[in-house]
């Protein structure tokens, strides 16, 4: 445990380390910070995954069941899909600030107690638990970079409007770019999101818990409306551009709000702290 | 030895000048040839554009040196020195430096940050390089700069942005659509605006052209040009529902498209996003436009703008590229400085040699009974000394010549060990093989040996 936890803090400074050298960037465009900053954060991600593998071992079981759990894990996937995104579609910016998130929840892992025991008996944790967390995880953070790229968008759009010819304009992508990815990945997330939904009620019939009128699942299933609401809109040209980025940020505040809410409202979801 | 840069450029001679000095491509071997073969001058460069001829020079003496690279552009373009010297720059040592690497980042050509004479540079440099007229110094110096350009322009921002109002039109096109491919343009009045900016969007990916103009046969013509399709006015909503960006340079009074014309067509275009262009004066469309979604309008003075604020930002690019060229300029002259050590060494090796050399023979004549084997031991012996007292001084030396002032260190390490006849004889030396070697460059059937090149 004593590695693990200096491995820990060590994976914490070189990703302040990043995430401060891409805000410079940010500030004063400069490609050698910025190409610096993708290598650490591409380190970070291998101490996070090392880490990640050797919790698995040491717990000996898939660590997705603490509060500390959970957060790690996201930001192990912010950190995983912004560094995918950068290398395949290169987008200034969105790697800063996908990072500043996941840094954030990283940061706040330090808070919770990483030796916290599941508040789960032994025999309700099951396989489908497990899936169940993860997709929801993998979810909430495609929904964070597609929130991510549709503010994004937003700002552009209104420096388009506006005639602001700022060094902002010239480096945050283009509007059909931010749309299309933003579109992508909440076509991702929703599907995990549903299966997880499916699985989480799958699972409390196997372990025999009413769950219908609980908050969690009541708004889990408004988020997937919501978004599933944007995808219709989206697929039948009905609103295009600027109304969809502003519909896929509401949905993402209510995904949020879920989150930190209706969690601790919950009847089961009571683990999760 | 002196670096030496001799030209004029955009800023400071009129085109009528310009033009009498352009050196002809099939030329130019023969006057790097007949540069490096005037009296004087040990490596020479000779970089020439449109706006700009210059020759680049590794000199003996600055005040020879001039002379003689103004006698030689006078000789070679047939026009009297008093002519052209009010035309011309010069710039020595550190301001020569400075100013090659400003030329070859394109900080000195007219459209700022320009990559074009990069490679006017490096073709000029090999051309030398391939005549045998660059050494040392210059072999060093022109790649230094080629690679400090090369780190500029992928470091910096300085190409990034338009600075012109057709390419700021193509520009702005990406930051709204991302790509081209699959989009429609609109060209609203057959106008030479017009064309130029269909002409960039359509090598830049526009999948469809289509001009609408008052006269269906002008329409045509232009169309033409791009495999597009051609309408009049009547078609005008036809074309719109169509349009993905739309550029628009009629001769109209009024607005040609208002607010309600878009809006009308709105829903039959699923909402795409549209890119509207006015370059026309009086505007051709409602200004209101612009207050709808996903609609984006721009005029003359919005593009005109973009290209300001692309120049500024340039301009704050080339602040960032001068910190580079201090930092060359310096690394250049470190290089440089321990250069000049050469000879030094070489000088202080021979003499001490010598000494001892003497002293041998001072030892055998007193000491005739010594053994073949002990006089070997006595003249290694007395060799190592000679290494071991000078081993200090040299390696203070090459520090010393390295730091700034180091010119005047080396001269009072000359003055301490009493150098300057070693060094003068050396010169000669040189001197002689460089004389030889001009007369090799004279006459071209002759090989230049590559060990005199190296000296």
């Amino acid at each position: 445990m004593t590695i693990q936890s200096w491995m820990y803090d060590l994976t914490i400074y070189i990703y302040a380390f990043s995430v401060l050298m891409y805000f410079s960037d940010f500030i004063q465009s400069n490609r050698k910070v910025n190409q610096m900053a993708f290598w650490l954060l591409a380190i970070v991600w291998v101490l996070q995954s090392i880490f990640f593998v050797s919790q698995i071992f040491t717990k000996e079981y898939f660590p997705v069941l603490t509060l500390f759990e959970t957060l790690f894990f996201y930001s192990w996937i912010m950190v995983s899909l912004s560094l995918t995104i950068n290398y395949f579609f290169k987008m200034d910016f969105l790697v800063f600030f996908t990072n500043i998130i996941g840094f954030v929840v990283m940061a706040v892992t330090l808070f919770a107690n990483p030796a916290a025991t599941p508040a789960l008996s032994e025999q309700l944790i099951s396989e489908l638990l497990f899936i169940h967390i993860s997709l929801a995880f993998f979810s909430y953070a495609a929904f964070s970079i597609s929130f991510i790229l549709s503010v994004m968008y937003l700002v552009q759009n209104k420096m388009l409007k506006q005639k602001k010819w700022t060094p902002l304009f010239r480096r945050l992508p283009s509007l059909g770019q931010l749309d299309l990815y933003a579109y992508r990945l909440t076509m991702v997330g929703v599907p995990a999101l549903v299966l997880a939904v499916i699985l989480g009620v799958i699972w409390a019939y196997v372990v025999g818990q009413s769950v219908w009128l609980d908050p969690k699942v009541m708004m889990s299933l408004l988020v997937v409306g919501i978004y599933s609401l944007y995808l219709y809109r989206r697929i039948t040209f009905d609103w295009q551009g600027k109304k969809l980025a502003q519909l896929n940020v509401a949905a993402f505040a209510l995904t949020l709000l879920n989150y930190l809410i209706s969690g601790s409202l919950s009847s089961f979801h009571q683990w999760l702290r | 030895m002196h670096i030496l840069v001799i030209g004029l450029n955009y800023k400071t001679a009129p085109v009528e000048i310009r033009e009498r000095f352009a050196f002809k491509e099939e030329e130019k071997d023969q006057a790097v040839k007949t540069l490096r073969g005037t009296k004087d001058i040990q490596e020479c460069v000779i970089v020439g554009t449109c706006n700009r001829t210059e020759i680049y020079a590794v000199v003996d003496q600055l005040h020879t040196g001039r002379h003689y690279m103004k006698t030689f552009l006078s000789q070679w373009f047939g026009i009297d020195k008093e002519e052209f010297v009010d035309y011309l720059y010069i710039k020595e040592n550190d301001d020569a430096l400075r100013h090659l690497f400003r030329v070859v980042c394109g900080l000195d050509s007219m459209v700022l940050g320009e990559t074009q004479i990069l490679g006017q540079v490096r073709a000029g440099f090999l051309l030398s390089q391939e005549l045998k007229a660059t050494g040392t110094v210059f072999n060093t110096l022109f790649k230094q700069a080629v690679t400090l350009a090369k780190r500029a322009h992928s470091e910096t921002d300085i190409g990034k942005n338009a600075v012109s109002v057709s390419y700021a039109a193509v520009e702005l096109g990406k930051k709204i659509f991302g790509y081209f491919e699959k989009k429609t343009v609109v060209i609203l009045g057959a106008g030479k605006m017009g064309e130029l900016t269909g002409k960039h969007l359509h090598s830049n990916g526009v999948n469809k052209v289509i001009v609408v103009n008052r006269t269906y046969e002008r329409a045509r013509t232009l169309a033409d040009k791009f495999h597009g399709e051609a309408c009049t006015f009547n078609e005008l909503p036809y074309a719109l529902a169509q349009a993905d960006i739309l550029i628009s340079s009629t001769g109209a009074d009024g607005y040609v498209v208002t607010k309600r014309d878009i809006q009308a067509i709105s829903k039959k275009r699923n909402h795409r996003p549209l890119f509207m262009i006015d370059i026309a004066v009086p505007r051709d469309l409602d200004p209101a436009i612009n207050e709808l979604d996903n609609v984006f309008l721009y005029d003359i003075d919005d593009l005109e703008g973009i290209v300001e604020a692309n120049r500024q930002e340039r301009v704050r690019e080339a602040e960032k590229i001068g910190y580079m060229i201090g930092e060359e300029i310096a690394s250049f002259k470190s290089w440089l400085s321990t250069l000049g050590m050469v000879p030094v060494i070489t000088a202080l090796r021979e003499k001490s040699l010598q000494i001892q050399e003497e002293a041998m023979k001072h030892i055998e004549n007193k000491l005739p009974d010594l053994t073949e084997k002990e006089l070997r031991i006595i003249r290694k012996y007395s060799k190592t000394i000679v290494n071991q007292m000078l081993h200090d001084p040299l390696v203070r030396m090459k520090e010393m010549a390295a730091q700034s002032r180091g010119d005047e260190a080396l001269d009072l390490f000359v003055k301490i060990f009493a150098l300057e006849a070693e060094l003068e004889k050396q010169n000669k030396l040189k001197q002689q093989r460089a004389e030889t070697e001009v007369a090799d460059v004279r006459i071209p059937t002759l090989n230049v040996s590559e060990a005199v090149v190296r000296s």
